[in-house]
């Protein structure tokens, strides 16, 4: 299922570690804009961002990076930029140093990898903090160093593995914040992986479930986002009279997360909602279509997965 | 009186010596590919070793071996140019004084241990924080990043092992009443203690550097290290008295390495490997009296390279692993 214009592509890729498929004949592409990897623990996602980076060949299939081959020319690497998951800074060394000669391994002569160095520093909000050593930084800045180690060459896609990891919430939107602009702002192609489904709602334009080594769904997040054919509606008390009077109408009536949802979206329907506040005199706070959210989508296919294996 | 202006806004385009904060851009410069990647971590590895960019305590320890190392040779200098003064040539070749081949005999252990403390620094690291993975996914293969790392510490090595020699050199020229006239008589030495330095720093880097990349602790690769030099050195050398025995001082790092420097200042000795030769030549007294006995040169060049190589070969596959 390899689309045109494809930036990276995964042919039957199956890595296999002595007993264990991390990745079962995978077959994907990824295209410009934010693709959300998602998955739980041993999904595989770390394993198809290293392929993808040519860290190690798939045991059988093939990985293309911009119609390269990456695992036999390491120059394509220089396209890339990788954001791990885990640990990954020199404490002694402060980010203003890291970062230029991260850029230098890159490729870029000493002069104009220190400018990249400071401007890139300064994108991600570290410019004041640039001369201290790492090992005195907190986590968000840590991240934002890592985030920045991944930019600072101009790659045309940057991988990162878990960007958010570790981040409390102001941290977190301001991670997601700059994750987005990289490819707003300038075009740099993400792809990023999470446990958390709201970051990929938030962030990601396209979206990647993958389920024991195998790719469960892949789709835009908007087209598993869609409005569905339900009402979400929150009344301001009198909840239970309105209840009743809707029942009374003959509506398909569902209770939950603090409102009522009707099913439906038809005038008529609307008209029988409207008579039963008025009956109920039940003040209406809000009435909307309900939107799916992706944890849905998330348990859907590995609802889908254990029908399959009961089946 | 006129508004303040914000360096960085460009509400003032024609003020001198404004930075304008253009933020993230993107970049059409050159990208030199593997050969500045390659320079970058070969830069980096000498910055580590020598502790340049670094808080004093991380500058002291590389060079306080220096100076160590400096002393010896300007020591050696001093004794030299006296006994050159006092005694006249003759003389002081009788006495066997200070040499460059002596220099190398002493400073040998000491190379070793600042190797032991120093090479750590370039591979443990970037293990233990993870930076390898950076490494890895840049235009730079593993061997490229070991091969790099490697000529760093070669190039520190080779100037701790060189210095002192120069000083020592530059030392007996000018102890000597006549400069000019020993130079003439002794510029051999310079070659021999080039080449010497650079066969004991080779050897030296690719044993430190195969046991700095087994570990992942700075400290875990420094007693590895020290174990490798000092433990077979304790079993061979009372082995070694055994004339039947004597070959197994191939283990033995300081010896091979001691031999390995007498072998180019001094050359085979008379009568090696011809014939029966026994692999030992255990009644040769040796200037300084500092070794039992040298290895016959066959013997000697194999344990050489196969200490070189065989480290070096493991150290690669070691990284080779470390990508699949």
């Amino acid at each position: 299922m390899h689309e045109a214009g494809a930036l990276m592509t995964l042919s039957k890729v199956t890595k296999r570690y002595a007993t264990v498929v991390a990745l079962d004949e995978v077959d994907l592409s990824f295209n410009e804009g934010i693709t959300g990897l998602l998955g739980e623990n041993g999904a595989g996602k770390s394993t198809m961002i290293k392929i993808l980076l040519g860290l190690f060949p798939p045991t059988s299939g093939s990985a293309r990076v911009l119609g390269e081959d990456v695992t036999r020319n390491p120059l394509i690497r220089s396209r890339l930029g990788y954001m791990p998951e885990h640990d990954c800074l020199p404490v002694e060394a402060p980010a203003a140093e890291f970062l230029c000669h991260m850029a230098e391994v890159n490729g870029l002569p000493t002069t104009r990898a220190r400018m990249r160095a400071a401007d890139t520093l300064r994108h991600v909000g570290l410019f004041e903090a640039r001369h201290r050593p790492m090992g005195t930084y907190s986590t968000g800045m840590k991240q934002r160093v890592k985030l920045a180690q991944a930019l600072v060459h101009d790659p045309d896609i940057v991988l990162l593995d878990e960007p958010a990891a570790g981040l409390d919430p102001a941290g977190r939107d301001e991670m997601l914040d700059l994750v987005s602009r990289t490819y707003r702002e300038f075009g740099i192609t993400v792809v990023f992986s999470s446990h958390l489904m709201s970051d990929v709602e938030r962030t990601c334009d396209r979206i990647t479930i993958l389920e024991g080594g195998r790719v469960a769904r892949s789709g835009k997040v908007a087209e598993y986002t869609a409005e569905t054919r339900t009402f979400f509606i929150e009344v301001d008390g009198n909840r239970e009279r309105f209840l009743s009077a809707l029942k009374a109408r003959g509506v398909s009536v569902a209770v939950g997360q603090g409102g009522v949802a009707v099913r439906g979206v038809d005038e008529d329907l609307c008209d029988l909602v409207r008579d039963a506040l008025v009956e109920a005199e039940a003040p209406l706070r809000r009435m909307a279509p309900r939107r799916r959210d992706l944890t849905e989508l998330f348990t859907g296919a590995a609802g889908d997965r254990a029908d399959e294996g009961g089946a | 009186m006129s508004e303040a202006t914000a360096p960085g806004t460009a509400s003032d385009p024609n003020a001198a010596g404004v930075v304008f904060d253009i933020g993230y851009q993107r970049y059409s410069g050159p990208r030199e590919g593997r050969r500045r990647a390659r320079l970058a971590v070969y830069k980096d590895g000498i910055r580590k070793a020598l502790g340049f960019g670094r808080s004093a305590r991380t500058k002291l320890l590389p060079w306080a071996f220096v100076g160590l190392l400096v002393i010896i040779g300007v020591i050696m200098a001093v004794m030299s140019g006296a006994g050159q003064r006092t005694l006249g040539d003759a003389g002081a070749e009788l006495l066997g004084g200070p040499s460059h081949r002596l220099y190398y005999v002493i400073a040998i252990t000491i190379l070793f241990v600042f190797a032991a403390l120093v090479a750590p620094r370039l591979l443990c690291p970037d293990r233990r924080n993870g930076t390898l993975h950076l490494y890895l996914v840049r235009p730079l293969t593993s061997t490229d990043y070991v091969l790099a790392r490697w000529a760093a510490f070669l190039t520190v090595m080779l100037l701790v092992a060189w210095l002192p020699q120069c000083v020592l050199l530059v030392g007996r020229v000018l102890g000597h009443p006549e400069p000019m006239t020993y130079l003439d008589g002794n510029w051999t030495d310079i070659p021999k203690f080039l080449l010497s330095g650079a066969a004991i720093a080779v050897v030296v880097t690719t044993v430190a550097m195969f046991a700095s990349g087994l570990a992942t602790r700075r400290g875990y690769a420094s007693v590895l290290l020290i174990a490798l030099y000092l433990i077979p050195s304790a079993v061979t050398t009372p082995l070694s008295l055994i004339p039947q025995l004597q070959w197994v001082s191939v283990f033995d790092l300081g010896q091979v390495l001691g031999d390995t420097n007498t072998l180019i200042f001094e050359g085979a000795p008379q009568g090696a490997d011809a014939g029966a030769q026994p692999d030992f030549e255990s009644e040769l007294p040796l200037e300084g009296g500092l070794l039992p006995g040298r290895l016959a040169p066959t013997l000697l060049l194999t344990a050489y390279f196969t200490w070189l190589v065989a480290p070096g070969a493991i150290l690669w596959r070691h990284y080779q692993r470390l990508t699949r």
